[in-house]
C-alpha cells in the first residue's frame, strides 16, 4: 500500500542521512568496526519499531544518538558484566582490530586518538565523542543525557584537557605506556 | 585545545562507512521494515515524520542551492500534480488570527514572510525582464544570487521558528511560498519555451525537470503526498487538529488572494486588452469554483481534498495576479495556457516531467503592445 512505502522511503533517507554519524559515534566509543555497524543498525531498526508502535520523536537525530547511546552501554555491560564502566577504564581499553586498518587507512595520529580516548573515563569519552566527533552543542548533549549544560560543559573541558595532556605526555616519551 | 589535537579531531570526523557497507545497511534495514510495517491505525504518524524531515529540511547543513531546487521543484510538482499540499498552513494575513494558533513569535514569523515575499519579488522582476528580453546573463546572476539571499534569511528565521517550537508556522510560511512559487514557474516554464535558453525562465524550468532526486527533496514531495493519503485512508479516525487548520487556514488564502486579484483587475480595467481581461477573468472564475468546492469539501469533513483544492484555487488566483503585475510593468499582455484543472503529469520518481508546450489555439506567446517607455526599475 502507498502509505506503507512512503514512510518506508522517508525512513530510509533518515538512514542515508544520519547513519555514517552514528556509526562514527560507535566506532570511537567501542574501538571496533564490525561491532560499531552493527550497534548502528541496531539503532535504526530499533526506531523504527518505536516510530511504528505510534510513539512521537521530536527530534530525529538526537533520538538516534540516545538510541545509540543505550547500546553502546549495554555492549559494555555485554563485555564485562561484572565490571564497573570506571573499572573497564583501568584496563588498557579494547584493541581496535587489525582488520580495521586497510578499512580506513588510518594514520597515526588515529590510532593515537583512540588509544587516549580509550584512556578516559566513559563519563569523559562520552561527552568529548559527543562534541568534537559527532559535533554536537554543550546544550544538545546535555538534553541527551539529561544533565545540566553546565555540568555538561565542565566534564568536556576536563576530558579535553585529559587528552590534551596524554598527547603532550606522548610527545615527551612516545615509548611510554598509557596509564 | 593543541593543534595536533584540533588535526586528530578533523580527520576523525571523516570516518565513514563505505558505499557497500551503506547499501548492505540499507537492504538489511528495509527487509525489517517490510516485517514490521506501519500499524494500520496509527493516525498522526505520518504527520510526526514528516514534522521530522521538514526540521531536517530546515537544517543548518542544507545548501542554499540545494534548498532552492527544493523549494522549486515543491512547487513544480505542485503545479503539475495539484495534489501535494504542504505541511500546516498559514497565510500572512490570518497569522494574526489567534483563534488558529496562539503562540507566534511574530517577529521571526514576520521575518520570515518578509524575506519569502522578497525573494518572489525577484523572482517577477526576472519575468518581468525575461518577458522584455531584457534578461541579460549578469542581470539574470544577479537575480538568481539575491533571490538566494533572500532565500538563506528566510531559512533562517524559519530554522529559529523551528528552534522555538513554531514549527506549524515555519512550515506554513514554507508551503505558501511554494504555492507562490508554483503560479511563477508556471510563468517561467512559459516564458523559457517561448525565448530560447538564454533566460533564466528556461534556467530555471530546465533545473526543475532535469534535475536529480535529492533525497531531501523527494522526501518532502513524499512526506506532502503521504499526509493527503494517510488523512484519506484511514476512515472512521480523527484527523489530527493540523490537518483541519490546514485546510482552513489554506481556504482562508486562497480566498484572500483572490480578493486581491479582484481589486487589481478593478484598479486596472480600463487600460488592458479584451484578450488580457478575458484571460485574468477566466482564471479568476476557476479560482471562486475551486475555492467554493474547497468549502463545500471542508463542510463535509474531507479535510485532505478541502486542502488541495484551496490550494489549486490559490495558485490559480496567483498566477492571474502576475498575468496583471507583468501588464502593469511592462505594458506586455503575456498568454499563460488557459488555466482549470490541470491534467496528471506523468512522473518519474516523483520528479514532474517537462510539460508539453501549450496548445496552438490558445496563441501561446508574447503579443507584444509595448505602449511608451518601458521602464523596469530593479530594485535589488
Amino acid at each position: 500500500m502507498p502509505g506503507q512505502d512512503r514512510m518506508q522511503k522517508l525512513f530510509m533517507r533518515a538512514y542515508e542521512q544520519h547513519s555514517d554519524a552514528i556509526f562514527r559515534h560507535c566506532y570511537f566509543r567501542i574501538s571496533d568496526r564490525e561491532r560499531a555497524q552493527e550497534l548502528m543498525q541496531d539503532t535504526f531498526t530499533k526506531t523504527w519499531d518505536y516510530l511504528i508502535k505510534g510513539n512521537d520523536v521530536e527530534n530525529l537525530r538526537a533520538f538516534l544518538y540516545q538510541t545509540a547511546r543505550n547500546l553502546v552501554i549495554d555492549e559494555y555491560r555485554r563485555r564485562k558484566p561484572e565490571a564497573s564502566l570506571e573499572k573497564l577504564q583501568e584496563e588498557k581499553g579494547f584493541d581496535p582490530a587489525s582488520n580495521d586498518h586497510k578499512h580506513i587507512g588510518e594514520s597515526f595520529d588515529l590510532e593515537v586518538l583512540k588509544e587516549v580516548l580509550d584512556v578516559l573515563e566513559e563519563e569523559y569519552r562520552e561527552v568529548v565523542t559527543l562534541r568534537y566527533i559527532d559535533g554536537l552543542k554543550p546544550r544538545q548533549i546535555a538534553k541527551l543525557l539529561d544533565q545540566s549544560p553546565n555540568l555538561v560543559s565542565v566534564r568536556i573541558h576536563r576530558g579535553i584537557a585529559k587528552v590534551r595532556q596524554h598527547l603532550e605526555k606522548k610527545e615527551q616519551d612516545p615509548n611510554e605506556q598509557t596509564a | 585545545m593543541n593543534k595536533q589535537l584540533k588535526k586528530i579531531l578533523k580527520k576523525s570526523r571523516q570516518i565513514n562507512l563505505t558505499r557497500q557497507e551503506k547499501e548492505a545497511g540499507k537492504a538489511v534495514l528495509a527487509a525489517h521494515m517490510r516485517a514490521n510495517p506501519v500499524r494500520e491505525n496509527t493516525s498522526g504518524r505520518l504527520w510526526i515524520l514528516q514534522r521530522l524531515f521538514i526540521n531536517q529540511y530546515l537544517a543548518k547543513t542544507m545548501p542554499i542551492a540545494v534548498l532552492l531546487i527544493i523549494a522549486l521543484s515543491g512547487g513544480a510538482s505542485l503545479a503539475a500534480q495539484g495534489t501535494e499540499p504542504g505541511d500546516a498552513l498559514y497565510p500572512v494575513k490570518v497569522s494574526v488570527n489567534e483563534q488558529v494558533r496562539g503562540w507566534f513569535t511574530f517577529s521571526d514569523e514576520a521575518k520570515a514572510e518578509l524575506m519569502t515575499d522578497l525573494a518572489l519579488s525577484r523572482l517577477e522582476e526576472a519575468e518581468i525582464l525575461a518577458t522584455e528580453g531584457k534578461l541579460d546573463s549578469k542581470t539574470q546572476a544577479k537575480l538568481e544570487q539575491r533571490f538566494a539571499q533572500k532565500i538563506e534569511a528566510a531559512r533562517s528565521a524559519m530554522a529559529r521558528l523551528t528552534a522555538n517550537g513554531k514549527v506549524d508556522a515555519a512550515t506554513a510560511i514554507t508551503a505558501n511560498f511554494e504555492a507562490e512559487l508554483a503560479a511563477h514557474e508556471q510563468v517561467l516554464a512559459h516564458l523559457g519555451q517561448n525565448q530560447g535558453n538564454h533566460s533564466l525562465a528556461a534556467r530555471v524550468s530546465n533545473q526543475i525537470a532535469g534535475t536529480a532526486a535529492l533525497p531531501s527533496e523527494v522526501a518532502m514531495d513524499d512526506a506532502s503526498t503521504m499526509m493527503v493519503e494517510q488523512e484519506s485512508t484511514t476512515s472512521g479516525v480523527s484527523p489530527a487538529g493540523h490537518v483541519i487548520s490546514a485546510a482552513e487556514g489554506k481556504i482562508k488564502a486562497a480566498g484572500n488572494k483572490i480578493e486581491e486579484v479582484e481589486k487589481l483587475l478593478d484598479r486596472k480595467n480600463e487600460k488592458l486588452s479584451a484578450e488580457l481581461k478575458f484571460s485574468v477573468e477566466n482564471r479568476l472564475k476557476v479560482a471562486k469554483e475551486l475555492h467554493t468546492e474547497a468549502r463545500a469539501q471542508f463542510a463535509a469533513d474531507v479535510y485532505g481534498e478541502a486542502f488541495t483544492l484551496a490550494q489549486e484555487a490559490h495558485r490559480v488566483a496567483q498566477e492571474a495576479k502576475i498575468i496583471l503585475v507583468i501588464q502593469n510593468e511592462t505594458k506586455i499582455d503575456i498568454n499563460l495556457p488557459e488555466a482549470g484543472r490541470l491534467p496528471d503529469m506523468p512522473t518519474v520518481d516523483g520528479r514532474r516531467v517537462q510539460p508539453s508546450p501549450p496548445d496552438a489555439d490558445t496563441g501561446s506567446g508574447v503579443s507584444g503592445q509595448v505602449q511608451g517607455a518601458v521602464n523596469a526599475q530593479i530594485n535589488l
